[in-house]
This record gives structure tokens, sequence and C-alpha cells, in this order.
């Protein structure tokens, strides 16, 4: 039994471990807390900066080293920095503390920029502020949900907000224009209009051409009636994406 | 006093002569309100004692916290006089002073003759008793048979502070006179020549008044003579200024003068140098003399306002004239300057004369050593038995009790408040001094109606003559300065119907005696905190015995009265007028011009208001039934009056420049907070309430303290929410440059940006073997490939195209008909409608042939290939096609000669709709930080629709509903290979820059220099004013680093300095944001990270972080150093 000194003890404090599986063996390397995420975007390029020790380990907190033989059966080289790169891109790590605050805060910031982005304050016809959307979010205590994408998150977020009534808020709506050849716009007019929000133009002659607002999710299912009934002759065109006001304006 | 029955002052108001309209004018702190209060004093609105510590004027809460004025209020005052009685009462009042000096001296104990009494102090001040003597006798004694004149005077109390300029332009806009005050300490003060140069500017009719005399005696301990030099001192710095507005006027006029004469000599060829030198004689011999104060014309006033005296060296003429044997007249002249009296023979004498004799100018002997003699037996060696004899040869009657008191500055106002009194004294000056506005309107109004013209035309207009004669009988011309929000429970109509006059005022007193108390009982310095607790006391206590339920109806509530002065005619409650906008053009009589019916007319009386039947021209009023209709300002004009000319708009207004942008703490309080906006907008002639495009509300104040003031109206009165203020967004654009590109410039951010979905397919890469900036891409389905390749646009067609951004929106939106037809066709070449629009495609194209040829082979002819602008489709960014062909999807051939039938039906111009919209999605938000794009070309190489894709086309159907999903991801995959080849080149960030104008004096220059390159700023020019000793400096300012821009200047320039900031264009920041040091001097002088010298990368990092993107920022800058405790 070896006596364990003290003096020949190394404690790792600040220790952040990345374990990876292969070969039916687990390795861990040993990381500083807060960095591996930095490694992996590519920020931080100073691999000394991101692990304690260079080595790579069975079991870090044991201290027991993996040993050559494991090494080369699992990763079929014997070169200790490319083991380590491998484990520090595919493993499975901790995220840190801070690391988890700064992803959720960007996550969070990333909603609301999408919110504001896609919707209008109804009154106006203007975009609402992103840091406006930040105070309705919070209004709806909504906790950010890393591994959803931000974009499906804010659409949820807008539904949200959208039955709370916090601020009058509503999707910016497309304007497209649709044109149809006329004896399949005759048929198709009344399924389309069901589908559209508002009509800004008609021009009923050779081709049916309606320009209108709709809401961004009836894009898709205007496209697949046009593309169904009229066999490619229909279109449908996107004029603007999102209808705001443009300009300023003074009071 | 008792307060003046208000009947009286309703009465003075038709009686146009005996009418002034003055205001008050100075530096910040110089004593403007302090002034008034002692003339409010002289009324009976507020007790004498408190005069110039209440400061009645400021009635806003923060303007008696801070203790500076921040709105303009006005109140009418009553003063009587006895002109022509004056005169002869003066006489007879000096033989009695003469007898009472001959008692004085007695009492005095000093046994002189009376004949050679002016060598010794303590005779002087016998002297100066009987001076007083007659003052006080001719003020206080009338015999009652003399003819008493009552004048009305409209007083304006103005604020001093920078940012308040705005209020000091309405204020002299309404007013026909001025009392200028300086420090008696501080001498002329950057606002002191701002205010000078604004009363210059509206031709009204300046008095000096040089205040605080006391802080020569009591703090600075000067002696009568010091003082004296230093007196002159100041009078002389504003004649200077004055001396130099009147140069700048002549000069101007020379310089038009000459100007007219060069176009004439033009024509007739007759040139002549000797004309040029008439002319120069001429700017000599111009008379200047009338605009310079001298304390013998009786435009100069010495006062001190906190003791409430004051006093004109006329005054003490009067007196000395007699005792000394001369003409009044005569020593009017002489009191003031290099004159002497010689002992012996009683003669004035001028320095010549001196003989090297040590003798006090007459100012001194005569005037000041009396004022000093008092103050030094009062205050600073007090002597109760000097004070009593000195009361008593003054002839003053003062309560033994007062006297006795142990606060010697409550002694001193009140001997002064008796000898010297300031009320009578300044209101006597402003009868005397400024013109009635009968007079004033004579020189005023030409001035007004021709700006520009020297000598004004006749009047023909029966409008013209009524505002130059001032006629009460003629059509109503007003003039509408600006909208004051009152509270509605301050209206008359909406205090108790029952309260007579008289009750009113009875509750008018018990609101003031709870003044009193409450400024009574509170230290100095918290009176206003107090004051304001006892009236909201006082109020609730009133409300209490009122209906409650009308008074919460009313409580909170707000109304409009327009601030006006009214030129000509009469305005009666009833009545129907034209209200003209600001931007009234007499050429269009029919725009932005209204009718309106005049709901209701007041006295403005400081915080109250009196309601009135009609006001008559002359006059300064409050109306009401304006809103809606005056915005900040207007003029009123009568119904019957055809046309109209617009009075608004030729004052000297100052720009807002200081930005933020304003949000409510609790979003679902929006509403309110845009109500409380639109309110503050009609309430602040000099703020700015705009809605951006971001959706952010942005006000724009004239300076800092402005700014609060419009943060505290809006939270306590306007909106009456929380509201949370922050540095306005601030817009940039991307661009990218012909420059070898930095390695790092795919690195991690641009990768994951563009890449991150593809990361592994590595769909979207760089073209090996195409030009800069080519990329490859294919749908993550394999179904469509293309090539598009980025190139910066050329310098001349940027040009062309952000010079003619509005000519392009408004073809490209007018023109729908292009894509309406077919989209993917050319913009500029497809077939178009008749008319306007075939003129405007025709213009753009034959405009842009040339800058293509130019521009080198690959541009050349390419102008008729542009598919879109972008982003919105008008911007200055294009789509070219270069693919050979036809890329528009000819619908009406109806797909028979399609290119590619073979693919399920689709064709590659099937995608047409799917790549111009990527193309505008990525041109809207460049890879940098998410702005547009700026100046930057995709020429789309090559299109294909890929045979080998996993499932190959069916039958139509499939196709079709597979077309969706690959227009889809066109859509992405365009913009994204935008974005990938934009970074093929070498980005730039493009700032938005404002243009900066600063006008300062030679002094401050360097630190004017200074703070604009703190600030990144470059100086454009600099020159010299003509005539005047300001430097003009032009400068480009990030608007980036404007924020506290103008508040900097301002401080680092002690005021001097104040700039104008104008939005004008995007400018390149020649900086790459991605990099970073690569050479070995550059790594030895900034390290490796380098992120505090890399400018660009700094401003696109707030950007991302703001909008929440990826940014290259590590978390933890030293691994090792982390902490590295558990955590319990």
């Amino acid at each position: 039994m070896v006596i364990v000194q003290p003096n020949s003890q190394i404690k790792l404090t600040n220790v952040s471990i990345v374990r990876y599986r292969k070969g039916g063996k687990r390795f861990e390397i040993a990381c500083y807390k807060n960095k591996v995420m930095e490694w992996r975007s590519g920020v931080e390029k100073d691999l000394g900066e991101v692990m304690q020790i260079d080595n790579v380990f069975l079991n870090v907190s044991k201290g027991q080293a993996a040993n050559k033989d494991d090494l080369m059966k699992c990763f079929k080289t014997e070169d200790r920095n490319a083991i380590i790169l491998e484990i520090l891109k595919k493993g499975e790590l901790q995220v840190g503390e801070k690391e988890r605050a700064s992803m959720l805060e960007g996550m969070y910031r990333d909603i609301a920029t999408t919110v504001a982005e896609k919707c209008v304050n109804p009154e106006t016809k203007r975009p609402y502020t992103v840091t406006m959307i930040e105070k309705a979010m919070a209004d709806l205590h909504l906790s950010v949900n890393p591994s959803r994408s931000a974009k499906s998150q804010a659409l949820d977020v807008i539904k949200q907000l959208l039955e709370k009534k916090t601020i009058p808020i509503a999707r910016a709506q497309m304007r497209v224009r649709i044109v149809v050849p006329s004896k399949d716009g005759k048929r198709i007019k009344d399924k389309l209009m069901t589908m559209i929000a508002s009509k800004e133009d008609e021009d009923l002659d050779e081709n049916y051409e309606w320009t209108c607002l709709i809401d961004p999710g009836q894009f898709r299912p205007i496209n697949e009636l046009l593309q169904a009934e009229t066999k490619g002759k229909g279109q449908l065109e996107m004029l603007s994406l999102t209808e705001t006001k443009q300009g300023d304006e003074v009071f | 006093m008792p307060s003046i029955p208000e009947a009286e002052l309703i009465r003075l108001q038709a009686n146009q002569a005996h009418v002034r309209n003055i205001c008050i004018l100075a530096h910040v702190d110089h004593g403007k309100t302090t002034l008034s209060d002692s003339l409010l004093a002289s009324n009976g609105i507020i007790s004498s004692k408190l005069a110039g510590k209440v400061r009645f004027l400021d009635s806003r809460a923060d303007e008696q916290e801070r203790g500076i004025t921040m709105e303009s209020s006005a109140i009418s005052l009553y003063f009587k006089i006895r002109r022509r009685a004056a005169a002869a009462s003066i006489a007879a009042a000096a033989n009695k002073a003469n007898a009472a000096a001959a008692a004085a001296v007695a009492a005095g104990g000093v046994v002189t003759d009376q004949s050679n009494d002016t060598t010794t102090t303590a005779i002087t001040s016998t002297t100066a008793s009987s001076t007083e003597d007659s003052a006080a006798n001719s003020g206080a004694s009338t015999p009652a048979e003399s003819v008493a004149e009552e004048y009305l005077i409209n007083l304006i109390d103005s604020p001093g502070h920078v940012d308040f300029s705005g209020e000091v332009s309405t204020a002299s806009r309404l007013c026909d006179g001025a009392l200028v005050l300086v420090d008696a300490v501080e001498g002329v003060c950057t606002q002191t020549h701002t205010v000078l140069r604004q009363a210059w500017k509206e031709s009204v009719r300046p008095v000096l008044v040089i205040n605080k005399i006391d802080r020569l005696i009591t703090e600075l301990q000067f002696t009568p003579l010091e003082a004296y030099i230093h007196l002159n001192k100041i009078l002389e710095q504003v004649n200077a200024v004055m001396g130099t507005f009147f140069s700048e006027n002549v000069l101007e006029e020379d310089y038009r003068k000459k100007a007219e004469k060069k176009k004439e000599q033009g024509t007739t060829e007759s040139t002549t140098g000797l004309e040029d030198t008439f002319s120069d004689w001429h700017v000599e011999t111009q008379d200047d003399s009338h605009i310079y104060f001298h304390p013998s014309q009786g435009n100069v006033i010495f006062a001190s306002a906190i003791d409430g005296w004051a006093f004109r060296v006329d005054q003490f003429a009067a007196i000395y004239a007699q005792k000394l044997g001369m003409k009044e007249g005569v020593l009017r002249k002489c009191l003031w300057g290099d004159f002497y009296l010689d002992p012996k023979t009683k003669r004035v004498i001028g320095y010549k004369g001196l003989k090297g004799r040590a003798l006090k100018p007459l100012a001194i002997h005569l005037v000041l050593d009396n004022v000093w003699k008092v103050y030094d037996i009062v205050v600073v060696n007090p002597d109760k038995e000097m004070t009593e004899k000195v009361v008593k040869s003054l002839n003053l009657k003062v309560l033994p009790r007062d006297l006795r008191s142990k606060d010697t500055r409550a002694v001193l106002t009140t001997i002064f408040s008796q000898w010297l009194p300031l009320s009578t004294c300044v209101l006597l000056a402003v009868v005397e001094q400024l013109p009635s506005p009968a007079a004033a309107q004579k020189i005023r109004m030409p001035k007004m109606l021709h700006p520009f013209e020297t000598t004004a035309p006749e009047p023909t207009e029966d409008w013209e003559k009524g505002m130059i004669a001032c006629d009460p009988s003629s059509g109503v011309v007003a003039y509408v300065s600006k909208m004051v929000s009152v509270p509605l429970d301050v209206l008359p109509k909406n205090k108790r119907k029952t309260l007579s006059a008289e009750e009113m005022r009875e509750r008018g007193r018990a609101q003031r005696e709870h003044l009193v108390a409450a400024a009574k009982s509170a230290e100095m310095g918290e009176v206003g905190v107090h004051l304001d607790v006892d009236e909201v006391l006082a109020n609730r206590e009133l409300k209490e015995a009122e209906d409650k339920a009308a008074a919460e109806e009313l409580e909170g509530k707000e109304a409009l009265i327009g601030f006006s002065r009214i030129y000509s005619g009469t305005v009666r409650v009833g009545q129907k007028l034209k209200v003209l906008g600001p931007k009234y053009d007499p050429a269009y009589p029919t725009q932005h011009c209204s009718e309106v019916t005049v709901d209701s007319l007041f006295m403005i009386m400081g915080r109250d208001l009196i309601g009135l039947d009609q006001v008559p021209a002359g006059n300064v009023f409050g109306i009401g039934g304006l809103e809606g209709h005056v915005l900040k300002y207007g003029t009123l004009w009568s119904a019957e009056w055809e046309g109209g000319q617009n009075l608004v708009g030729k004052g000297l207004e100052t720009a807002p420049i200081v930005r933020v942008a304003l949000e409510p703490e609790d979003p679902s309080q929006m509403a309110q907070l845009v109500r409380g906006l639109q309110l503050l907008n009609q309430a602040d002639p000099s703020v700015q309430v705009l809605t951006q495009e971001t959706g952010e509300h942005v006000i724009l104040t004239s300076g800092e303290v402005h700014l609060q003031r419009c943060m505290a109206d809006l939270r306590e009165r306007f909106a009456r929410i929380e509201i949370s203020m922050s540095e306005p967004i601030v817009p940039f654009r991307e661009t990218a440059i012909d420059a070898p590109a930095q390695i790092v410039t795919s690195s991690a951010m641009a990768v994951n940006e563009a890449q991150g979905r593809d990361q592994v397919a590595k769909l979207i890469s760089k073209s090996e073997t195409g030009a800069r900036g080519t990329i490859v891409a294919t749908t993550p389905n394999r179904h469509v490939r293309f090539v598009v390749r980025t190139v910066p646009i050329p310098e001349d067609i940027k040009k062309y195209l952000s010079d003619n951004a509005e000519q392009i929106q408004a073809y490209v939106e007018d023109n729908g008909g292009i894509a309406k037809n077919n989209s993917g066709v050319a913009v500029l070449t497809g077939e178009v409608e008749t008319g306007e629009k075939a003129k405007a495609q025709k213009k753009l194209l034959e405009e842009l042939t040339p800058l293509f040829a130019k521009a080198g082979e690959e541009w050349k002819g390419r102008e008729k290939d542009i598919l879109a602008f972008g982003p919105r489709r008008v911007g200055p960014n294009l789509l070219i096609n270069q693919l050979g062909f036809d890329f528009s999807r000819n619908r009406n051939s109806n797909n028979t000669d399609t290119v590619e039938e073979g693919h399920g039906g689709i064709t590659v111009q099937d995608m047409a709709e799917s790549i111009l919209t990527g193309f505008q999605i990525a041109t809207n938000g460049g890879p940098l930080c998410g702005e547009p794009m700026l100046g930057m070309a995709f020429f789309l190489q090559e299109i294909e629709i890929l045979d080998n894709s996993q499932e190959a086309g069916g039958s139509g159907g499939e196709g079709r509903s597979k077309m969706a999903v690959s227009s889809g991801q066109v859509i992405t995959s365009m913009r994204d290979a935008c974005r990938l080849g934009f970074l093929e080149w070498s980005p730039r960030l493009m700032l938005a820059m404002y243009s900066c104008d600063i006008q300062t004096t030679a002094e401050v220059l360097g630190k004017v220099y200074a703070v604009i390159a703190r600030r990144k700023g470059k100086i454009l020019h600099e020159e010299m004013k003509e005539g005047t000793p300001f430097f003009s400096i032009q400068a480009l300012l990030p608007v980036v680093e404007s924020f506290g821009f103008s508040d900097d200047i301002r401080k680092r320039t002690s005021g001097a300095a104040s700039p104008q900031l104008i939005f004008s264009h995007f400018e390149v920041l020649d900086m790459d944001p991605f990099w970073v040091p690569n050479t070995v001097e550059e790594l030895e002088d900034l390290g490796e990270k380098a992120d505090r010298d890399n400018v660009a990368k700094k401003y696109m990092d707030v950007v991302r972080k703001r909008k929440g993107l990826f940014v290259e920022q590590k978390i933890v800058e030293h691994a090792e150093k982390q902490r590295t405790l558990r955590k319990n």
C-alpha cells in the first residue's frame, strides 16, 4: 500500500473532465473549466490554456493514466496529441457554469432578436425593439432550452406572447404575389382567399394575379396548393419577408 | 403693498402706451429669478421679506430642487409712477432734504460746514442721507394732485442654462425689451453672449443690470475704488460684445452690398475701385453709440437682487444736482466716468484738471461710497448706534424691532428696501428705457417680416400696417411661441364657479401664507422641498372642500395653453381664427392652415391663470383651444383676411442633439408612453420625438439637463409610468474591399455562421478554379447547384447607386410591372408600359451604361443584366445575371420551350424566385454582424438542376412537391453562398457619420480638437468667421461615438462651443474586423490579442452581442486563474 502523503499528492481543482468512449474503453482528459467549449468553437487556440495535464487518463480523479497499449488499440496511433485532440473534439464534456450562463444568455438574446424580427406592433406596424421583447419574455417566465434551436423557441415565444397579451403583438405578415392562369384561378380562388390575410391588389384578366399579405405560416400551404392544382403554372412570389413601415416618423 | 386687483390689470391691457413686454435674460445663476421675485413682491404677490428666496416663478418641483429655472414663465405686473409730478416733487423734496440733511448733520455730531461736507466719509453718509431723503420723498410722499401713471408690465423669466436656449429664443420673440443681467463678480459669461446675441437678433432693446454688487462688498471686500474699476471692466466687456454684433452686421451688409454691386458690374461693366473705398468709409461712419450701455444713458442698473436694492446714476444725479448747484442733466452725464469734483472750486473737472491730485471719481465719491458705508456699518462691522443714526438721517421708517434684529442681513434688507427699492428702480428703468409695444413693433415688425432686406418696403397690406402700428382695431395677428401644459385644475373655468375674484384672492393669500410659513420654518437651502410638501397639503385641503368627484376627474389631467403675443387686433373669446402651421407658405394658402375657435384667454400670473374676455394688441397672453391645431408654435391670423404671413421659423433655433431611446419599464405600458411623448412634443418646442424604423422611440433634446427635465416631465406628468432610457441603436453597414484578406477571414466565426448547418457535407464552398469570391453551392437535397461570384461594386457605380437611391426606389416600386410578368427578368430591360416608367428606365440605363463601361471588362454591358437591387429590392447591392441565357420564366408561353423539361418539369427558371429571395436576405443581414450590406454585387454564374439527386424525378407531381422543398433550400443556400462570398474579400464595417458643425472661440479651439479626436472624429475644415471672434469648424463624427459628445464638448470648453450634429452618410472604417497582428513588429507593438486596437472588431462584437449572435470572445481569459475554491 502506497502511503499517500500531502506532498506527493496532486489535488485536482478547477478541473473539467472530458470523457470519450472508444473501443470499449473510456478515456478521460483533464481540462480547465469553461474552456472546452471555447476550444471547440475555435475561440481558444492555445491548447495549454485548455488542458490541465497533458495526458490521457482512464480515470482522472484516481490519477489512472491510460497505457500505451490501450491507446494503440483504440486509437491506432501513439501520438498522444492527436488522441487528445480527438477526445477534445468528440468527447462528452461537463459544461461549465460560466459557459452555460453565456450560452443561455446568447440563446435568450437570439430568441428575442428572432421574435423582434418576425413580429410587429399591430397598432403601429413597426417592429418592437429587442429589449422590449426581452422584457415581455421575462414576463412570460421563459426558460431557455439549450438543446432546441433558437428559431423554434422563438416561434413558441410568439405563440405565448399572443396568448398572454402583455404587449400588442402580431406576426409580421409577408407580402406575396400569386399568379395563376385564369382557368385554374377560378377554381381555387375561394380556397386561396381563405388562406391569405388581406388582399391588396387584384388583377383578373388572362392570368389571375393577387398581391396580398399572408401569415408566414401560410406560405408553404399556399405554395403546395398552387403546385398541386396548377401543375406548376401558378406562381407564388415573395415581395417582402416582413411587412413593416419604413422610415422614421417624426411626431 | 396690497395685491393688485385683476380688474386693474385687465383695464391696463388696453392702454398700449402703458404696456411693456420684457424678459429677463442672463447666464445661469446670475439672479434672474431672484430679481423677478423682488418685482413680484412690489405687487404684493409674495411677501417682500421673502423676495429673492422663494423663487416664485420656478414653479416646478425640480426647478426648486436644483435651483435653476427650466421653463420660462410669465407674469403680469402693475406699476404706478407719477412721472410729471415726479420732477416737481423732486424739487420740492430736495428742499425738504436740505433741511433734513442739516438735521442729520447735527444729529451725527459732525461739526462741519455744509458747503464742504463732501470730503470726509462721515459726512458722505450724511450727504447720502439727503440723497436718500429726497429719493424716499419722491418715492413715498407724492402730492395727491400729481398725475399718476399706471403701467402694465408683462414679465417673462427665462432659464439661463445652455440647454434651454430654445426657451430664451421664444421668450425674446414675445418681448420688446430685455433686462440683461450680469453677475458683478463673474462678469460676462458664455450665456451672456448668447442672450445678448439673441436680443440683438430679435431687435429687443436691452437694459443692463449688474447684479450681485453686494458680493463685491462682502465677499471680495473691494474698496469702492476697486469696485468702480471692476464695474467699468464689466461694462467694457458687455459693450465689446455689443460692438462685435454691430460690426458683424455692418460687415455683412457691406458684403451684401459689394456682392450686389459686383452683380451690377457684371452687367454694366463699370468698375471703380473708388466705390469700394467709399463703402469702406461707410463702415466707419455708421453710428453705433446707441447700442452701447452707459450709466449716464440710464440703461445700466446696479443692483443686488438678494438684498433688494438697485439704483441708476440718475437717481443720485437728481439729488446731488441741487446740492452741488449743478444742472441735473450735466451731473447725470458726469456721474460715471473720469470726472472729479474739485473740492475748492466745487466744479466738476476732467482727468486733465486733476493735476496729480488723488481725488476720487464722482461715481465713487457720490454713489459707491454711500452704499459701501451702509454695508460697513450694518453687516461688516455691525454698529447699532451708527445704524440708527444712518436710518434716521436717511429719514427711513424702520421699526425699532426690525433694527434690533440679530440678523444683520434682515436689517440691511429693510434699510435698502426703503432707501433704494429694487422694484421701483428696475420698473422705472423699464418704463423709461424700453419701448412700448407700439413703438417697438414699428422697428421690429419690418425686420420680422422681411428679414433679408435691409430696408423694409413700405407696408402695403392691411395686416402689415396693423402689425406695425400695433392697432387693436385691426385684424388679429398673433404668434404662439410655445404650448404650455398646465394641470386642468389650475384653469379658471375649472375653479368653483361661485368663487368670486375676491374669494380667489383670499384663497391665494391663504396659499401664500402657507408658503411663507413653510419658508420660514425651513432652512434656506431646503425651502423648495418643504414648500412643495406644504403646497400639496394646502391643495389637498382645498380640494376636500370642493366636489371630490370633480377634483378627481381633473387631477393629473393636463391642458395645453398657447403662450402668445398679439401684434395686431384684439382677440376675443369665441372668435374664429386661422391657425398657420410652421410649414405654412403664403404661396399655398390652403396647406397647413386650419380654423379654430378661441376657447379661452388668460393672463398668465406665474403658476396661476386669470381668465380674460379679450386681449388687445401688444400683450402677452395665454390662449386655450389650440390643442391639436398648434403643435409647438404657430401664427394666429384673422379669419377675415385672405392669405397670411408665417411668423414662425424666423427665430434662432438650436437643433436638439442629445439622442436617447425610451422604453417603458413595463412592456404593457407602451401606449401610455406614446401618448406621453406626444404631449411632451407639444409642450416643449425644443424637443423632437420620433419613432425609428427599428421601432425605437427616440427623443432628441438639446442637452443633458434638458433631457433630465423631459424625463421628469414624462414620468410625472405626461406618461406617468416608469421609463427606461438607453443609447439608441446605431446602424452599421457591411461592405468589402479589394484588399488582401486576412487568413483568418474564414475563421471560427465565419465558418460557424455560414457553414454551421452544412459542415459535414461541405455543400457550400469556395470554388477551386474561379476568381476570388466565387462560391459553389449545392442544396442539401443535392437537387440544385449554382455558382455565385461576389464582387465589390466599383466606387463610381456605388456612388451612383447611393446618390440615386430615391430614383431607383421610385422606379422599382412603381414598376411592379416587370416582376409582375416575369420574376427573374433583368430589372432594367424588361418590357415596361409606356410613359413615365419607360422614361425612368431609359434614364437609369443611360446613366449606368458609361459607369459600367468604365468599371472594367467584367462589368461592361452588365447593366442590362441586373436582376435585382437589394436589400428590400431597392438597396445599393446588385444581383447580376451572368448565366448567358434568359433567366426569366416565360410564363406566357406556358412552358412549351423551357430549357430542360427532363427533371420532373422543373426548370432552373423556377428557381429564380428563390435565388432572388436568398439574395435579398443576404444583403439585408451581412455576415459580420447582421447589418445590411452596401455596395456588393453578386454575379450568378451557373445554375443547374442535378440529375443524380437521390430520388430521381418520377412523375410530374412528385417533382412539383420536391420543388417546393428545393426552393426553400435554394433560399438558404443562396443566402449562405452570398455571405461566404462576401467574406472572401476583405470585409469592412461602415460607420454612420454625423457631420458636425461647431462654433467656438479661439481660446477653446484646442480643447474642441481634443474632444473630436478622442471620439475618432475627423476635422474637415475650420475657418474664422469674419467680424467675429468665432471659428467655425466642420467635422465628421461616427454616430457610435457620439453618445454624450455634446455634453463632453460643452464641459471641456466651459460651454463656449456647442455642436450641431446631422446625419450625413456611411463611411468605411478602414480596418478589417478580423485583423490580428501578424508581422513581428505588430506582434511586438500590440501583443497577440490586439483586441484593444481593433476598433472594427469592437464595434462588430457589440452589435453581435446585442443580437445574440456568436461572439468570438473568451469567457475565461486565463484558465488557470479561475477561482479554484469549492463552492461550500
